[in-house]
């Protein structure tokens, strides 16, 4: 006899547009509650509640979603995400994900910009005072009533106040506070004297000396305030800052490569008449970049000047082509963003199919199956036509 | 927020007026760029060197034990002309899956013999499976399993990064579709050749008594660790406690 197949179906609601504060590049189903995700939670409570299959229709960036959840490996359940156009697309009987799977429900409806914010810093605080009753949890507990995960160092003169939650190989100096209700995520450094109370530091973040968080969320450089309803990027890295962020770079051969091709071509390239301009373009790191590019001629000359990109470990030799700043893509805004965030290269599969310029219409979709999709013959291909490609005029 | 004496208010007001000069925020940025630096050498004294040892001790291994390679592959084929090495999958870190290689220590239809042998398992209805004098082992693959020599070619998983020398032991899918949300807790490791359990008591220790010490581990990780369980490691396996 064949076991029933017992199915949970999920509505993940599509809150993207009201994420005007933080501007995540995640759908909100991916924002940290804790020490995992918002779906993690929901999926952990699946394997708790004996579900063999988990189907998750969602309006807002499935393929982040999808790419996320891995068709389950960690979970061993089968999961499907399922693209709709619209929430009320979904089956009448999905649950819709709007909180935590214990505590499924809205403080207050979501209504200005800062709702989702403050529903989010809601969750996060919901959690980090359920704690103790949190099942997947490496972190051991301090005599304070506190969390704190492996690796942290916390100097006795820090003052904890729980509940709070420190997540491993975060450093703690003397005289700070933590706590009540604070999350700190990974890898973070919080600074002498300073306080977080309420707030959630975020992973990789480092918290200055004398800097008090009262109900904030700090990413980075980036402080998110709830209760004012505003976002202020810091200047100053001595109050908030990013430790640093570990985008894969140009591997060292190719650096060495792009170099030594710079170092050889341009006598010619300067006694060539090109005309140059300066183009603006994402460097897939959420900065910019500055391009000289020429306007005509060999592609290899006229993309002379990104090979010092490559060589700084800023773009890499075969990649999308560069999307310049105001570039967008109305057939798809989760692709648009996508190729926004993917390291640019100075040859690409785009240029392969006569595409020079992401402002031709179909140039996208040739940089999509590039950056989006598993196939790793693309760069085999780039590379087995390079020197066709180089010496293209365009 | 709570209130300060005046002292320490008069500090915090010195600080966030020096803080507005130029010489004060270079000043801070200089000593914030130190803060990170030390945070991050301890960090990667303390574990940032695991993948290296990792790829050290993985590459010296399988130069040094080549001969004990051929000898066995060669005992392998003497027996019953079979393969020689028998890949498994296994799940590694936060679920992702893997091919972990070993040497062939039963007969090649082992697998479906295994269905007929589950009312014997050793543990119980736990989710592992394991019994003594398993009628699937052949008389090589006893020995090379007793003393561990049947986990030696997962010196190349070590070498390409599906796994590391000290860690939780990879399960098998079929295992993990069993655990518990508290049970997951050691697929947050980097799965290795050997963890507490391993020179604790092998095979002997119960399925949460292995989960139990893989989560002691993943709490206590570090390089340092990893050479003592390894220099651990090695009586145990010589000893043959635990294994069947």
């Amino acid at each position: 006899m064949t076991k029933k197949t017992k199915t949970w179906t999920l509505l993940l609601p599509d809150w993207s547009e009201r994420d005007t504060l933080w501007r995540n590049s995640k759908p909100f189903a991916l924002w940290p509650v804790g020490n995992q995700l918002l779906i993690d939670h929901w999926l952990d409570h699946a394997v708790e509640n004996g579900f063999d299959l988990i189907e998750i229709h969602t309006a807002d960036r499935p393929t982040e979603l999808r790419d996320h959840l891995n068709g389950g490996a960690f979970w061993s359940r089968e999961i499907r995400v399922v693209p709709i156009s619209s929430d009320d697309k979904a089956p009448e009987d999905a649950t819709p994900v709007l909180g935590l799977p214990n505590q499924n429900r809205l403080k207050e409806k979501i209504s200005n910009e800062a709702g989702l914010l403050r529903h989010w810093l809601y969750l996060n605080r919901k959690w980090v005072e359920s704690i103790d009753t949190y099942r997947l949890r490496i972190e051991v507990q301090h005599a304070s009533g506190g969390w704190i995960g492996p690796h942290a160092r916390i100097h006795p003169g820090a003052k904890l106040v729980a509940p709070f939650w420190i997540q491993g190989k975060c450093d703690i100096a003397p005289g700070a506070q933590i706590g009540p209700n604070a999350c700190i995520g990974e890898n973070a450094i919080i600074d002498e004297d300073a306080t977080i109370q309420n707030s959630v530091v975020l992973p990789g973040t480092m918290v200055g000396r004398h800097t008090m968080l009262d109900n904030v969320a700090v990413d980075g450089g980036l402080l998110l305030d709830g209760k004012h309803g505003c976002r202020v990027p810091i200047a100053d890295s001595f109050i908030l800052s990013k430790i640093g962020q570990k985008i894969k770079g140009a591997p060292l051969y190719e650096r060495i490569f792009a170099a030594l091709l710079f170092s050889a071509l341009s006598p010619v390239a300067a006694l060539s008449r090109i005309d140059w301009t300066e183009l603006s373009v994402h460097d897939g790191r959420g900065g910019e970049l500055t391009l000289k590019t020429g306007n005509s001629g060999r592609l290899i000359f006229r993309r002379i000047h990104w090979l010092k990109e490559v060589f700084k470990g800023r773009m890499r030799l075969i990649g999308i082509l560069p999307r310049p700043t105001d570039w967008s893509l109305e057939a798809d805004n989760e692709v648009e963003h996508r190729l926004k965030e993917t390291l640019p290269g100075f040859l690409s599969l785009s240029d392969l199919h006569d595409c020079h310029s992401p402002n031709d219409p179909d140039e996208w979709i040739h940089a999509s199956y590039q950056a989006l999709g598993a196939n790793q013959d693309v760069s085999k291909i780039v590379r087995s036509n390079l020197l066709k490609l180089a010496f293209k005029n365009a | 927020m709570e209130t300060h004496s005046p002292e320490k208010e008069k500090e915090i007001a010195d600080y966030w007026a020096k803080a507005a000069t130029r010489t004060g925020k270079a000043s801070f940025n200089t000593r914030l760029k130190f803060k990170r630096f030390v945070w991050s050498f301890v960090l990667g004294a303390t574990i940032g060197l695991k993948r290296l040892v990792d790829i050290i001790i993985s590459a010296c291994a399988l130069l040094a034990l080549s001969p004990v390679y051929a000898l066995t592959a060669l005992l392998i084929i003497l027996e019953d002309q079979g393969p020689i090495f028998f890949k498994q999958e296994r799940v590694g870190y936060r679920g992702r899956s893997f091919y972990m290689w070993k040497f062939r220590s039963m007969v090649t239809n082992a697998d479906q013999i295994k269905d007929q042998l589950l009312s014997e398992n050793q543990h119980g209805n736990s989710v592992t499976f394991k019994m003594k004098r398993d009628p699937r082992i052949t008389r090589i693959g006893r020995f090379i399993r007793k003393y561990s020599v049947d986990e030696l070619p997962q010196f190349w998983n070590v070498f390409v990064g599906e796994m590391s020398i000290v860690g939780p032991r990879p399960p098998v899918p079929r295992e993990v579709a069993q655990y518990t949300v508290d049970d997951r807790k050691r697929l947050l490791a980097k799965p290795g050749l050997t963890c507490f359990w391993q020179v604790g008591g092998r095979a002997d220790i119960n399925f949460h008594g292995q989960v139990r010490l893989d989560v002691e581990y993943i709490r206590s990780t570090s390089v340092w660790l990893d050479i003592k369980l390894l220099f651990m490691t090695v009586p145990a396996v010589l000893l043959g406690k635990g294994a069947y």
